[in-house]
C-alpha cells in the first residue's frame, strides 16, 4: 500500500440552472439570463444552465421583454450545482403609443378597419383599428417595440419606436393599397 | 442457353441508374470521390465499383458541333477470357449463360487475372487481397436479368439470348451506321456476351483492338495450369499440416 | 507427422478443392449457372413483395419492395408498372440506401444550446415523443394567447356584437411542406393548420410552379400538366426548355421511344446538359430571355407560316374570336379588335432579329427551330424550372400555351403544354393546397365577411343539404362574375363544415345581413413563402412546423431564411429523416418515416394518383406521420382548451351561451371537430382518402351527397366499380390496355386513377363525361358580361389594374410581352423591357458592373433538390461528391482558372461570395447578347452545410424578387461575378 498524499484536485467549477417559467407556471423561451458577464438564453422548455462559475455571491438577472426583469442573489460553494428557478410577471409601465392608420394616396383614415400588431417576444399583442383609423397601445413599459399595419387591401407597414416612462407617442401609418389581387380561380 | 446484353451507348442519357443498381444488388459500398471535371465518378473501375458510366465530351470549334456521350463500361465477359486463363486456381469461369465469374472464396490474390485482361477490367481490393468484377449477375440470369439491365429506362442495356441480341445489334447498326463490337464485325477474345452497337468506331469510345485470341504475357501459366491447380493446392495443405505438427509440438 | 497422413492431407485437400468445374473446364466445355446463388438471391426468391411508388421525382415509377421477416431485402423497378417498366434512375435505385441510411435520425430530440447558426451545434439531446408533443403544444398556445379570436364588425352591416373568425394572414403559427408526403398526409397538415386559425401554410409548390398555376389556370382552367408521361411517345416533335433526361428521367423515357418512332427533339438551354446531349437539334440561349423566344415562335408562325395555325381550333376552343370586351366576332380573322389579331400585333416586334438580340440564339438557328416545331404535329412542350422560376414566368408559360393553342396541339395525345413537377406529390401536396390563398381542391378560404354572409344566404336556399336556416334569406348573386366565382368556392365550404366539424357562416343563419359572421375557417390569405420569412424576422410569426421540406437551402436568396430561423422568438418544429440543414435550427426535431414505411396515396405529375403499401416497419422511434399528424392534434388542441383557446364557434358559444350548429329538416348536427378528426372514414390511410374522394358522407346520422372534401379528386373512390379494393381507384394494378385506342395511345385506363374523371389528358374532346374535357377559364369581361364555357384564353382578363409601365406591362394588353430579370446583364435591354416583380417587398439588387456573369442553377440526375435525400447517400455521392461551377473556357481563360480550381462566386446578396469548385467545360459558352459577349456560369443548387457530402447552397446567391401574379421568386437567374479564389 502506498503513502503519498493525494495530488490536489483542481478547483471544481460552480454551476447555476433551472426554469423560467410565466406567474402561470407556463415554461418561457428565449428568456435572458445573465450573471457576472456571463449571458444566457433559456430553451424552448424554459431550462437555462450558466456553467463555470467561482464560488462566492452572485447576482442572477432574468429579462425578457414585456416582463418585470428580476433578480436573485446567491452564494455558492465550490463545486456546488445550484438550481434557481424564477417566475416573470408580465411587465406594466405608463408609456402609450396611439395613433391614426390613413391610406396613403387619399390621406383620408382606413375605411375597412384592421389590425396592429405589436410585437413582443412570447405572444404579440392586437389591437384593432377602429372606424376612424385610431388605434392605441397603453401601460407600456419603457422600451423600444416594434409596430406592423395589417389591413385588408392594403400593403403591411411597419416601424419601430422607442418610449419612456410616461411618455405619450404619437405614430400616424401612411398605408398604400395592396396592388395585387388573387387570381379568380382561388 | 447462351445470354447477353447489348450495350447501346446512343440510347444512354448517363442516369447512372446501372452503376447504383450494381451497387445494391451487390451490396457493395459506395466510394470516396473527388470532384471529377468530366463528371466520370468513380473515375475508374474498382473492386467495390463493378460498372461504371464514362463520360465523353467532344467539342468541334469550327462548327460548333458538341457531342456529349454515356459509355457504361465493365467487364465483357469473354468468350475466351484471358483472365480465366491467367488463373492459377482456375477460380475464374466462362458459364454457358454467358457470365465470367471469379469466385471469391478460390481467389488468392495473385493478381495475374488483373495483368492479363487486354481491357484492364478486374481489380485487386488491398484489404480482401482479392480480385473482383461485373459477373453479369450470374446469380439471377437468365431467369432474371441483370440488375444494370433492369434498371435502365432508355434500353441502353438490352438482355436477351445471345443469337436474338446479334439480331438486334445487327439492326441497330443498319440504323446508326454504325459498329458492333464483341461480336460480328469485331470479336476481341472470341466474341464476349456484352456486346456494344456504336455510332462511331470503337477508338472514339476508347475501346482497344484486341485479337480473337490472346497470348498470355506469362508464357509458363498457359501450359502447366492443369499441374498448377493440384500442385499449388498440394503444397498449400502440406503447409497447413506442416503447421499443425509444430503446433502440436509447441504445446507439449 | 506420419508421411501417410501428409499424403491423406494432400490428397483430400486436392480433390476438395478439384470440383467438377475443373473437371468440365480441362475437358473444354462450359460449365453452367444452374445451383449457382447468393445470399442475395436467396432472400430475394423467398422474400414478400410490396409495391410502392418512388418518393424522388413525380413521374411517379413504380417501385417494388422485397422484404424477408421484416427485413428489408430489395428495391427495384416494378417490371409491370406502365410508366417504368422496372427501369429507374440512379435516384430510385438507391432508395434502398434512403431507407437503410444510418445518417437517419432514430428519435425526437430537443435542442439545448440556445444559440442557432449555420455553426452553432444544437446540442441534441433526446426525448419522448411525449415530451415532445407538450413542449409543441405550449409553444402553440403562447403564440396563440391573445390571438384575437373576434374581430370589430365591418361598418357595412347593420347589427351588434363581433364577428368571430381568426385572421388567416397575421396568425402567429406557421406550417411548411411536404410536397414529400402522401396526399392524405397534406389533407390533413390542411386541415391542423386551419383549425388553430391559421393560412400561414406553403410547401414546396409555391418556389417551383405556382407560376404554372397561374398561368395555365387562366389560360386552360387547370393549372397542371396537360398530358400525362407516358403520351410522349406519341409526340413528333418536342421543344424541350427543362432538362428531362435528369430531371425526369423516365419522362424521357418515353421521348426516347418517340425518337425511334421518328420524332424530332429540340432542345433550348443555356447549358449543353444530358437532354441536350440527345438532341436533333440543341440551342444555347440566355436565361432569362425565354419570353421573347416563345413570343417569336407565336409570330412566326403568324406571319411567316399562317397555313400552320389551326383556325378550326382557334374557332372552336379559343377565345380568339372575341374582341377583348366580349363581342363574338364573326369576321375575327381579319377585324383588327379581335383577340387573335391583337395577339398579332402584339407580337409583330418579336422577329429572329430581335428574338437574337434579347436570348442570344442565332437568328438563322432560331429560325431553325422554328421551322422545325411548328412544321411538325403533335408537338410537345415540356417545361420546368428554367420557365417557371423567374418574376416573368406567368407571362412565359401563357406565351407557351398560346402558341399551343394557334397550332392545335391541345387536347390531343402527343400534344400539350406540359409542365414536368418536381417532387413525388407535389402535384398532391398542391391538390391538398397547402398553399396560402388557397383552402382545398384549388377553392379559397373565406377572404371577406361579404363572402361569408352571401355564403349564408346559399345555404338557405337549398337547406337540406346544405344545412342553412329554412324561411331564412336566400341567395342571389349580385353580379355573373361574383356568382360564378361563390358558385365554384362555397360547395368546398360546405363539404369541409361537414368533414371537419366546424361551422362557416352567421348566426343564427336567417338573416346574414344582420347577424354576426361565425367562421371557424381562417379569413384572408396568408404570407407565401418569401413573406413567410419576413414575417418570422418581423416576429409576427412564432412557431413555424417544418416536415420535410430544406427551406434552408432552397429558397432563394436562403441567406433571408437562415436570418429568420435564427430569430430568438421563433420556435422551430422539425419532421426529418435527416439532420437537414434546416433541421440544423429546430427547437424540437422530430424522426420521420420514408415512403416504404407506410401506407397512403401520392399523385404524379401526370395527375395519377398513385397507392403505396407499407412494406416495412419504421426503425427507431420514427413515426408514420398520420400517426404525428393526429397525436400532434390531439395535444395542442387539448393544451389549447386548456387556456380557453377554441375554434371561433366555440367562443361564440362561450360567450353568448349559445349553441352553434347546423339543421337538416329537424336532425340537428353538432360540430365536432374532434370526432371529425382525422377523417369521417376512420383513422386510416384509406380512411383519410375516401374523406378526400368520397361523394356522400354520414354526419350526425344524416347521409348527406355532399360533394367530396376535395372538389378534385370526387371521382378517385367507386365502390361498385371495385368493391374488392373497397373502392380505393388509386390502387388498381391492372397494366393491360382497355381497348384498341388506349393500346395506341398509351392510357392504361385501368391502372390507378387520374383526376378528374380517370381522363389521362385534359381537355380532350370524346371523354364520356362533361367537366373537364372542356376548358373552363375565367374569361370575364366585366362583372356582369360572361362569355361562356370551353374557351381557352388567348386573352385573358388582367388579374389586376397594372399601375406604371404601361405598355411594357403584359397585364395591361391581357396576353403575354417580355420582361428582362430584375438583374439583366445589358441595361439598354433592361430599360427596353422593364422588369415586373412584386414591389412591396425590399430586395437587394445588383448591377451589370459589378456583377457581369450571368449565373443560372440546374439539377443533376443524382440528386434530388435540397440534397438531404441524396447528399447522404454514399452511392450517389460517389457520382456527385461536390459542388462545382460550370463555366466556359472561354472564361476561364479570363479570369485565370482551370478545371478543378477553385472559385469565388459573388452577387449582390452575398457578397462575400462562395467558393466552390471550376468545372470547365466546352459545354458552357460565351453568348452574344445585344450585340455584346456575355458570359453565363451555372451551378447546381443541392449542397448545402450538413450531411455527408457538403458544399455551400447556389441559393446563396440568387435573388428573391417575386412573379407579380404567382408570388413564385426568380430562382432562375441573377447576376454574379466569378473571380479566382
Amino acid at each position: 500500500m502506498s503513502t503519498e498524499k493525494p495530488i490536489s484536485r483542481p478547483v471544481a467549477m460552480s454551476r447555476i440552472s433551472g426554469h423560467i417559467y410565466f406567474a402561470d407556471g407556463a415554461m418561457i423561451k428565449s428568456a435572458k439570463v445573465s450573471c457576472d458577464g456571463i449571458e444566457t438564453r433559456t430553451l424552448a422548455d424554459g431550462s437555462f444552465v450558466l456553467d463555470d462559475l467561482t464560488t462566492g455571491t452572485h447576482e442572477v438577472t432574468v429579462s425578457l421583454q414585456g416582463f418585470k426583469s428580476t433578480s436573485k442573489t446567491v452564494s455558492i460553494q465550490e463545486g456546488e450545482k445550484l438550481t434557481l428557478d424564477f417566475h416573470l410577471s408580465k411587465d406594466t409601465g405608463t408609456a402609450k403609443i396611439h395613433g391614426h392608420v390613413y391610406d396613403a394616396t387619399s390621406k383620408k383614415p382606413v375605411e375597412q378597419g384592421g389590425t396592429i400588431i405589436f410585437i413582443l417576444p412570447v405572444a404579440n399583442k392586437y389591437k384593432p383599428i377602429d372606424k376612424n383609423g385610431y388605434y392605441e397601445f397603453e401601460k407600456l413599459p419603457a422600451g423600444t417595440y416594434k409596430l406592423l399595419t395589417s389591413i385588408a387591401g392594403y400593403e403591411d407597414h411597419k416601424v419601430i419606436l422607442t418610449v419612456t416612462d410616461d411618455e405619450i407617442k404619437a405614430h400616424d401609418f401612411f398605408c398604400k393599397t395592396q396592388k395585387i389581387e388573387e387570381p379568380p380561380w382561388g | 442457353m447462351e445470354h447477353a446484353v447489348l450495350v447501346d451507348p446512343a440510347k444512354c442519357i448517363g442516369c447512372r441508374a446501372c452503376q447504383v443498381a450494381c451497387k445494391r444488388w451487390n451490396n457493395n459500398p459506395g466510394e470516396e470521390t473527388t470532384f471529377s471535371n468530366e463528371w466520370t465518378n468513380p473515375p475508374k473501375l474498382s473492386y467495390n465499383t463493378y460498372t461504371h458510366i464514362k463520360f465523353k465530351l467532344e467539342h468541334n470549334e469550327t462548327t460548333g458541333e458538341t457531342k456529349w456521350r454515356f459509355f457504361n463500361w465493365r467487364c465483357m465477359q469473354c468468350e475466351i477470357p484471358a483472365c480465366a486463363k491467367a488463373c492459377p486456381v482456375n477460380a475464374i469461369t466462362k458459364y454457358e449463360e454467358g457470365p465470367v465469374v471469379i469466385d471469391q472464396d478460390r481467389c488468392i490474390g495473385c493478381k495475374f487475372c488483373v495483368s492479363e485482361c487486354p481491357f484492364e477490367v478486374p481489380q485487386f481490393d488491398t484489404v480482401s487481397g482479392k480480385v473482383s468484377k461485373c459477373h453479369m449477375c450470374f446469380d439471377r440470369v437468365p431467369s432474371k436479368e441483370p440488375a444494370c439491365v433492369q434498371s435502365c429506362p432508355t434500353d441502353a442495356l438490352v438482355f436477351g439470348t445471345r443469337d436474338s441480341i446479334i439480331q438486334k445489334a445487327k439492326e441497330r447498326k443498319e440504323e446508326l451506321d454504325g459498329y458492333i463490337y464483341g461480336d460480328v464485325d469485331n470479336k476481341p477474345l472470341g466474341g464476349s456476351s456484352f456486346i456494344y452497337v456504336l455510332d462511331a468506331e470503337p477508338s472514339v469510345y476508347g475501346l482497344p483492338i484486341v485479337g480473337e485470341s490472346l497470348s498470355p504475357t506469362v508464357p509458363v501459366l498457359n501450359l502447366s495450369k492443369w499441374l498448377l491447380v493440384p500442385a499449388a493446392i498440394g503444397g498449400l495443405a502440406y503447409l497447413v499440416a506442416w503447421r499443425k505438427k509444430r503446433m502440436n509440438e509447441k504445446e507439449e | 507427422m506420419e508421411r501417410r497422413d501428409f499424403l491423406k492431407s494432400v490428397g483430400a485437400a486436392s480433390v476438395a478443392s478439384f470440383t467438377l468445374g475443373d473437371l468440365i473446364k480441362m475437358g473444354g466445355a462450359k460449365a453452367s449457372l444452374s445451383g449457382a446463388t447468393s445470399e442475395k438471391w436467396e432472400k430475394y426468391s423467398a422474400g414478400e413483395r410490396t409495391p410502392t411508388i418512388c418518393p424522388y421525382c413525380a413521374g411517379g415509377c413504380g417501385l417494388i419492395v422485397t422484404t424477408l421477416g421484416g427485413e428489408l431485402v430489395e428495391i427495384e423497378g416494378d417490371p409491370i408498372h406502365p410508366i417504368n417498366r422496372g427501369a429507374v434512375c440512379s435516384k430510385a435505385a438507391a432508395t434502398f440506401q434512403l431507407v437503410t441510411s444510418d445518417q437517419r435520425i432514430l428519435y425526437p430530440m430537443k435542442r439545448t444550446n440556445p444559440n442557432k447558426g449555420k455553426d452553432e451545434d444544437p446540442g441534441w439531446e433526446r426525448i419522448t415523443w411525449d415530451e415532445a408533443y407538450a413542449l409543441i403544444a405550449e409553444k402553440v398556445k403562447d403564440a396563440l394567447t391573445n390571438y384575437p379570436y373576434k374581430q370589430e364588425p365591418d361598418s357595412a352591416y347593420d347589427y351588434e356584437g363581433y364577428d368571430y373568425y381568426y385572421n388567416g394572414k397575421d396568425n402567429p403559427v406557421a406550417w411548411l411542406g411536404s410536397s414529400y408526403w402522401n396526399n392524405e398526409e397534406c389533407y390533413l397538415g390542411r386541415k391542423l393548420i386551419s383549425l388553430l386559425g391559421s393560412n400561414n401554410v406553403e410547401h414546396q409548390a409555391r418556389k417551383c410552379h405556382a407560376s404554372t398555376v397561374a398561368a395555365l389556370a387562366s389560360t386552360f382552367g387547370f393549372g397542371a400538366m396537360t398530358n400525362h408521361i407516358v403520351d410522349a411517345k406519341n409526340s413528333k416533335v418536342f421543344l424541350i426548355v427543362s432538362n428531362p433526361a435528369e430531371s425526369h428521367t423516365m419522362e424521357f423515357k418515353w421521348v426516347m421511344k418517340a425518337k425511334e418512332n421518328g420524332a424530332k427533339i429540340l432542345v433550348l438551354d443555356p447549358r449543353f446538359n444530358r437532354t441536350g446531349a440527345k438532341a436533333d437539334i440543341y440551342v444555347r440561349y440566355r436565361s432569362g430571355g425565354e419570353a421573347s423566344i416563345f413570343l417569336g415562335l407565336i409570330r412566326y408562325v403568324l406571319y411567316e407560316k399562317p397555313e400552320r395555325i389551326d383556325l378550326e381550333f382557334l374557332e372552336e376552343r379559343t377565345n380568339a374570336t372575341y374582341a377583348t370586351d366580349g363581342t363574338l366576332l364573326a369576321d375575327w380573322e381579319t377585324n383588327s379588335t379581335s383577340a387573335f389579331n391583337k395577339l398579332k400585333a402584339l407580337v409583330a416586334d418579336y422577329t429572329p432579329a430581335e428574338v437574337e438580340r434579347i436570348s442570344g440564339i442565332p437568328a438563322a438557328k432560331f429560325e431553325e427551330i422554328a421551322e422545325a416545331f411548328t412544321s411538325t404535329k403533335p408537338g410537345n412542350i415540356y417545361y420546368s424550372m428554367g420557365t417557371t422560376q423567374h418574376t416573368n414566368a406567368t407571362q412565359t408559360i401563357r406565351a407557351q400555351a398560346i402558341l399551343q393553342l394557334i397550332l392545335g396541339n391541345m387536347g390531343k395525345p402527343g400534344g400539350g403544354v406540359n409542365a414536368l413537377r418536381g417532387i413525388s406529390n407535389v402535384q398532391g401536396s398542391t391538390d391538398m393546397n397547402l398553399l396560402s390563398h388557397l383552402i382545398m381542391g384549388y377553392r379559397a378560404p373565406p377572404k371577406t365577411v361579404a363572402e361569408i354572409r352571401r355564403y349564408q344566404k346559399w345555404k338557405n336556399s337549398d337547406v337540406s343539404p346544405r344545412g342553412g336556416v329554412s324561411g331564412g334569406d336566400t341567395y342571389t348573386a349580385p353580379n355573373v362574375s361574383t356568382g360564378r366565382y361563390d358558385a365554384r368556392h362555397f360547395p368546398t365550404w360546405n363539404a369541409l363544415e361537414y368533414h371537419w366539424g366546424i361551422y362557416v357562416g352567421t348566426w343564427p343563419g336567417k338573416h346574414p345581413d344582420k347577424e354576426p359572421v361565425v367562421c371557424d375557417l381562417p379569413v384572408g390569405i396568408g404570407n407565401p413563402i418569401v413573406q413567410l420569412f419576413r414575417a418570422i424576422s418581423d416576429g409576427t410569426i412564432k412557431v413555424l412546423i417544418c416536415n420535410g421540406e430544406n427551406p434552408a437551402v432552397s429558397v432563394a436568396n436562403v441567406n433571408l431564411v437562415r436570418e429568420a430561423l435564427e430569430s430568438e422568438s421563433l420556435f422551430l418544429v422539425v419532421d426529418e429523416l435527416f439532420e437537414t440543414e434546416t433541421a440544423h435550427y429546430a427547437d424540437v426535431l422530430l424522426p420521420g418515416s420514408t415512403q416504404v414505411e407506410r401506407d397512403g396515396s401520392i399523385t404524379n405529375t401526370g395527375r395519377w394518383i398513385q397507392w403505396r403499401w407499407k412494406a416495412v416497419d419504421p426503425p427507431g422511434e420514427c413515426k408514420q406521420e398520420l400517426t404525428y399528424l393526429t397525436e400532434l392534434y390531439q395535444k395542442i388542441r387539448a393544451t389549447l382548451k386548456t387556456a380557453n383557446i377554441k375554434l371561433p364557434s366555440e367562443k361564440y358559444e362561450d360567450d353568448t351561451a349559445e349553441e352553434v350548429k347546423k339543421t337538416i329538416g329537424t336532425t340537428e348536427i353538432e360540430n365536432d371537430p374532434e370526432t371529425a378528426w382525422p377523417s369521417r372514414f376512420g383513422a386510416s390511410a384509406e380512411g383519410v382518402y375516401k374523406e378526400t374522394c368520397a361523394k356522400s358522407i354520414e354526419v350526425g346520422g344524416v347521409t348527406l351527397p355532399q360533394s367530396a372534401a376535395n372538389v378534385i379528386y370526387k371521382n378517385c373512390y367507386d365502390l361498385a366499380l371495385r368493391p374488392d379494393l373497397d373502392g380505393i381507384l388509386a390502387k388498381r394494378r391492372d397494366p393491360n390496355p382497355v381497348d384498341l385506342e388506349d393500346d395506341k395511345y398509351g392510357y392504361y385506363k385501368n391502372w390507378a386513377v387520374s383526376w378528374m374523371i380517370n381522363q389521362r389528358i385534359l381537355y380532350q374532346k370524346g371523354e364520356s363525361n362533361k367537366g373537364v374535357d372542356y376548358f373552363f377559364t375565367w374569361f370575364a369581361i366585366s362583372d356582369d358580361v360572361w362569355p361562356g364555357y370551353d374557351k381557352a384564353a388567348i386573352f385573358s382578363k388582367p388579374l389586376y389594374k397594372p399601375e406604371g409601365k404601361l405598355d411594357t406591362n403584359p397585364l395591361k394588353h391581357g396576353m403575354p410581352l417580355h420582361n428582362e430579370p430584375l438583374e439583366s446583364p445589358d441595361a439598354e435591354l433592361a430599360a427596353e423591357y422593364p422588369s415586373m416583380w412584386d414591389e412591396r417587398f425590399d430586395v437587394v439588387v445588383g448591377s451589370s458592373d459589378d456583377y457581369p456573369h450571368v449565373l443560372t442553377t440546374f439539377r443533376l440526375t443524382e440528386h434530388m433538390q435540397a440534397g438531404a435525400m441524396t447528399r447522404n447517400l454514399p452511392w450517389l455521392v460517389e457520382t456527385h461528391p461536390s459542388m462545382f461551377v460550370e463555366m466556359s473556357p472561354e472564361l476561364a481563360e479570363e479570369i485565370g482558372v482551370s478545371s478543378g480550381d477553385d472559385v469565388l462566386v459573388k452577387s449582390a446578396r452575398n457578397t462575400n461570395g462562395i467558393k466552390v469548385k471550376a468545372n470547365v467545360t466546352d459545354r458552357m459558352k460565351p453568348i452574344t447578347l445585344n450585340g455584346k459577349t456575355i458570359h453565363e456560369v451555372a451551378m447546381p443548387w443541392h449542397w448545402g452545410f450538413k450531411g455527408l457530402s457538403t458544399g455551400p447552397s447556389a441559393n446563396e446567391l440568387t435573388m428573391d424578387a417575386v412573379d407579380v401574379s404567382a408570388n413564385i421568386p426568380e430562382t432562375k437567374v441573377c447576376l454574379v461575378k466569378v473571380e479566382k479564389a
